[in-house]
């Protein structure tokens, strides 16, 4: 599949084992194949991509919360750790771990920025004003190395 | 030195192995029942459109006064309706239970009944619908006169040697036969590029999908 590699990255950040990742991953293609028809050239192919797949993580992440939420209404753990050794490389699961530690949106824009988008492309994934990304940005590492260290 | 989070990322995902992407044991069953459901549900509201639209017309025509074109065309509605809602319990009745290939073949063979039906139905359903508009506005009321009769009083004193047949001028007649046998000929291409405007990005998507399977099948 083309640009599974962005679908691989950003379902990683959203889930803590190996079965939530191949479900996240799954429903992502699911998606992109239902929806490719409604795909308009005003942006380019990957950033819509990377938005398809950020609100479909973000919705499978909410519904899944809310499952928990009615099978137990006691105080849940983080999620976190389960299977964090998903790569080979140990700097870059430790930093998914970390990734996994912000918050959704905190994840989605890091996950934006590593991978080199503009601020402007940022600000249209995640429909929001560009002018607060960079902040957001420097905000963001800063608790990433803070979480690291 | 420390490595910065930009070249960790980097570096991470400089190996290969790290964005092998899993398999997809379910994708194409969930393609199929999507596909499937998303036909249905259109399907479904196609119908009640149809039946909802009948009811509207019908008094529609009776108080404009045109209810010669009303009531075949409310006749027709309904037809078109109970045939729709027979197929649509076919589909219902699709196994489930066969595999997704079997599942979407049985829906495709479903499809193709379908519209040759539909094909078949519509030689007659466009003439049908053209004489009952015809017949409508010939034998309607406007502002208390029959507008056909009005029509040919007008044409016979522009031509009083014109010929009649059942009190219609004959070069009427020929126009109405030649459209009726026209729709009768285009009537299935009509019916066929009917159901490409409703349902054709979903036959293709199909299309593709079943192509797309069988070429797994034959490679495994």
């Amino acid at each position: 599949m083309p640009y599974s590699g962005i679908i691989i990255k950003i379902c990683r950040a959203y889930t803590n084992s190996q079965e939530d990742f191949e479900d996240y991953y799954q429903e992502v293609c699911l998606q992109i194949w239902r929806s490719k028809d409604n795909f308009k050239e005003q942006s380019e192919w990957s950033t819509w991509i990377y938005r398809l797949s950020l609100n479909v993580c973000l919705t499978l992440l909410k519904k899944k919360r809310n499952n928990k939420q009615n099978i137990t209404s006691d105080h849940l753990p983080p999620e976190l750790g389960e299977d964090g050794h998903s790569f080979s490389d140990e700097s870059l699961n430790q930093l998914y771990d970390a990734i996994k530690q912000l918050s959704e949106i905190d994840r989605a824009v890091i996950l934006l920025y590593l991978e080199e988008k503009t601020y402007q492309e940022i600000a249209d994934i995640i429909g929001t004003n560009p002018n607060n990304i960079g902040v957001r940005i420097k905000r963001i590492k800063e608790r990433l190395k803070k979480i690291l260290n | 030195m420390e490595k910065s989070i930009e070249s960790i990322w980097k570096d991470g995902f400089l190996n290969n192995d790290a964005l092998v992407a899993p398999k997809l044991n379910d994708l194409y069953n969930q393609k199929s029942i999507d596909i499937v459901d998303k036909f249905r549900r259109m399907y479904k509201i196609n119908i009640i459109g149809i039946i909802v639209f009948a009811l509207i017309f019908l008094p529609i025509a009776i108080i404009t006064k045109i209810p010669y074109m009303g009531m075949p065309m409310f006749i027709l509605f309904l037809t078109v309706a109970f045939y729709g809602s027979k197929f649509k319990k076919k589909l219902d009745n699709i196994n489930k239970n066969q595999n997704s290939y079997q599942y979407l073949k049985t829906f495709d063979n479903w499809t193709k009944e379908m519209i040759m039906f539909n094909t078949k139905l519509s030689r007659y359903l466009y003439p049908y619908v053209f004489l009952s508009m015809v017949a409508g506005f010939w034998f309607g009321s406007f502002g208390g006169n029959i507008p056909g009769i009005d029509l040919v009083n007008k044409l016979l004193i522009d031509y009083p040697d014109m010929i009649m047949v059942f009190g219609v001028p004959l070069f009427g007649w020929i126009g109405v036969i030649i459209v009726v046998i026209l729709l009768s000929i285009f009537g299935g291409r009509i019916g066929k590029w009917d159901v490409n405007i409703g349902y054709g990005r979903i036959l293709r998507r199909l299309e593709t999908l079943l192509k797309d399977m069988e070429e797994l099948r034959a490679s495994s």
